[in-house]
């Protein structure tokens, strides 16, 4: 079966979720993932939506407008109030953040908030609570298309830190929170250098090659010894996918 | 002169309020009365969740002028603010039309152009101001944004805990001059139950010095005794109730209907397509040249508004 690339990232996040974490979620690909992890029988897994709603269920074709409308309240476990989701996240209370951003550098600092083009600035009114996931949660997880306009060897503007400069830096800056653990794109799946904290190659695409992940980076990663090769979705993943989306707003 | 923190001079602003329990219930205009020009106005609910529409509508067609405006969350409502005219400067952590439309075009023309002032907060930043300001003291502590380039230009402090040492982000209290807050349910005084999320609206109406409240249903005393867990706002916080059936239309109101994204989908074209002077019309069309926020809901078809509702009732249940 053919895919998008909005399909594949959210096929393979899906994969990385571990059944039992709780999850801070967006809508789009990060609520469609942790659905389809549900479905294929990860039924120990909940989410957090920062509108104020605890493991909501999707209900198609009623896919949410915000992560506060009542398309994320159906048989919710409970709607707080939009900062107490953020203090279970500063407290402690939450193991996964699935983020996006426009770009991302070698030790996963991630703008969401402007780009320098060209001698201007184009500012994006907000970045929500990007910020607040990226310091607080237990650890996160990037997904984003692999470009190289996205992976830039200095963002425009730290939104949300990520492991800072490397080694230490993120902890002695005063950051709780584990900081970024993946970075899963449309063409291969990174982890971070435990000592370092540079991006590193975990995975590839089967039928991708080194080359082709690298010339879609502005900054050269590090390569892990033994690269997987991930297998693309299954008939399976894009069906379930699918009925979660099925007028597809999120997929297209 | 002897500096007064935000918080103490909402207090002693409250303290010299009625408390009493007492109508006040009136029509919006006189509501209206209690927003003056260069006003800091808070707005309730977040994104398409219980925007206060029919009052916000009200704000521009009174040609309310220099209001910084804040909202945990914006959605259209900035957008038609920033046209009309109505706001000099937003406080805010996001501002969109709705998830899936996007960011506003226009809006952020106007931005980058720095026409308007933008003071960009973490979501969490900007809720912990409310809370501070809802609690009557001068700052919150936080790890959030601790590391961020957002906060290069926001008036935050750094302290190191006096206890531990730990290094935290202090985030000042706002106490807004008024909040604008949409309900479910309130009675005549200002007991207001909100069901559904309940967003941050607790913390926004105690932390602003005057609140207005529109309810879609007006219900007795009574009603309001016989469930008091339902209470979110109490009444000696609430300065003018205002009716407002479908006062959060095309956002929604739990409970009641669901937002109208047609609506809100036509707004993002034109948008896209005409820009500032497609808004500027729009907002003519829309509000300047109808006599009341009434005659505006009307304009909506019927059948639409049924969709919303059936659509509220299939996904709230047990309400």
């Amino acid at each position: 079966m053919s895919y998008t690339t909005r399909e594949l990232l959210a096929v393979l996040t899906a994969r990385e979720i571990k059944d039992g974490w709780s999850v801070f979620v967006g809508i789009g690909i990060s609520q469609l993932a942790v659905e389809l992890a549900k479905k294929m029988g990860k039924r120990k897994l909940f989410t957090i939506y920062e509108g104020g709603s605890v493991d909501p269920e999707l209900k198609p074709p009623y896919l949410p407008y915000s992560t506060n409308d009542i398309r994320v309240g159906y048989k919710a476990l409970m709607y707080p109030s939009c900062l107490d989701t953020f203090i279970y996240l500063q407290r402690g209370y939450v193991d996964l953040a699935l983020m996006s951003a426009a770009q991302i550098d070698m030790y996963g600092n991630l703008n969401s908030s402007l780009i320098k083009q060209n001698g201007s600035i184009i500012k994006f009114p907000g970045s929500g609570g990007a910020n607040d996931l990226a310091t607080l949660a237990k650890m996160t997880i990037v997904v984003l298309p692999l470009e190289k306009r996205r992976f830039v060897k200095k963002v425009d503007f730290v939104t949300s830190p990520g492991w800072v400069e490397g080694g230490q830096s993120r902890k002695e800056q005063g950051i709780i929170g584990g900081g970024p653990y993946k970075v899963i794109t449309d063409k291969a799946i990174f982890d971070f250098e435990p000592n370092t904290k540079m991006m590193r190659l975990e995975g590839v695409l089967t039928g991708m090659s080194l080359e082709k992940v690298l010339e879609n980076m502005e900054f050269k990663p590090l390569v892990k010894e033994s690269i997987i090769e991930i297998p693309p979705p299954t008939n399976e993943e894009l069906q379930i996918l699918r009925s979660l989306d099925p007028q597809r707003v999120f997929i297209k | 002169m002897e500096q007064m923190c935000e918080g103490l001079r909402a207090r002693e602003y409250a303290l010299s309020k009625n408390h009493s329990l007492r109508n006040k219930l009136v029509d919006v205009q006189s509501a209206l009365s209690l927003i003056n020009d260069n006003d800091v106005l808070a707005i309730g609910g977040t994104v398409i969740t219980r925007d206060p529409y029919m009052l916000i509508w009200n704000i521009i067609k009174a040609k309310k002028r220099n209001l910084t405006v804040v909202r945990t969350m914006f959605s259209f409502e900035a957008l038609l603010f920033a046209v009309s005219g109505v706001a000099k400067k937003f406080i805010t952590s996001w501002m969109s039309i709705a998830g899936p439309l996007g960011i506003s075009k226009t809006l952020s023309d106007v931005l980058n152009r720095e026409e308007i002032e933008l003071e960009e907060w973490s979501h969490m930043g900007i809720l912990n101001r409310f809370l501070a300001g809802s609690m009557g003291i001068p700052f919150i502590p936080t790890y959030t944004m601790i590391g961020s380039d957002l906060v290069k230009k926001l008036p935050v402090k750094y302290i190191n805990c006096p206890f531990t040492g730990d290094k935290l982000c202090l985030v000042p209290a706002i106490n807004p001059d008024v909040a604008i807050i949409h309900v479910q349910r309130a009675d005549e005084y200002g007991n207001a139950e909100i069901l559904g999320m309940p967003i941050q609206d607790k913390e926004i109406a105690l932390s602003a010095k005057k609140v207005i409240i529109s309810a879609e249903e007006i219900v007795s005393n009574d009603y309001i005794r016989d469930k008091p867990w339902r209470t979110l706002i109490p009444h000696f916080v609430v300065d003018a109730v205002v009716h407002a059936p479908f006062g959060a239309y095309p956002t929604e109101c739990q409970g009641y209907y669901e937002a109208d994204i047609d609506y809100l989908s036509r707004l993002a074209t034109i948008d896209k397509t005409e820009g500032e002077k497609g808004i500027f019309n729009f907002i003519n069309d829309s509000i300047y040249n109808r006599d009341s926020f009434y005659e505006f809901i009307n304009s909506i078809s019927s059948s639409q508004i049924i969709k919303r509702i059936s659509v509220m009732k299939e996904l709230m249940r047990g309400e």
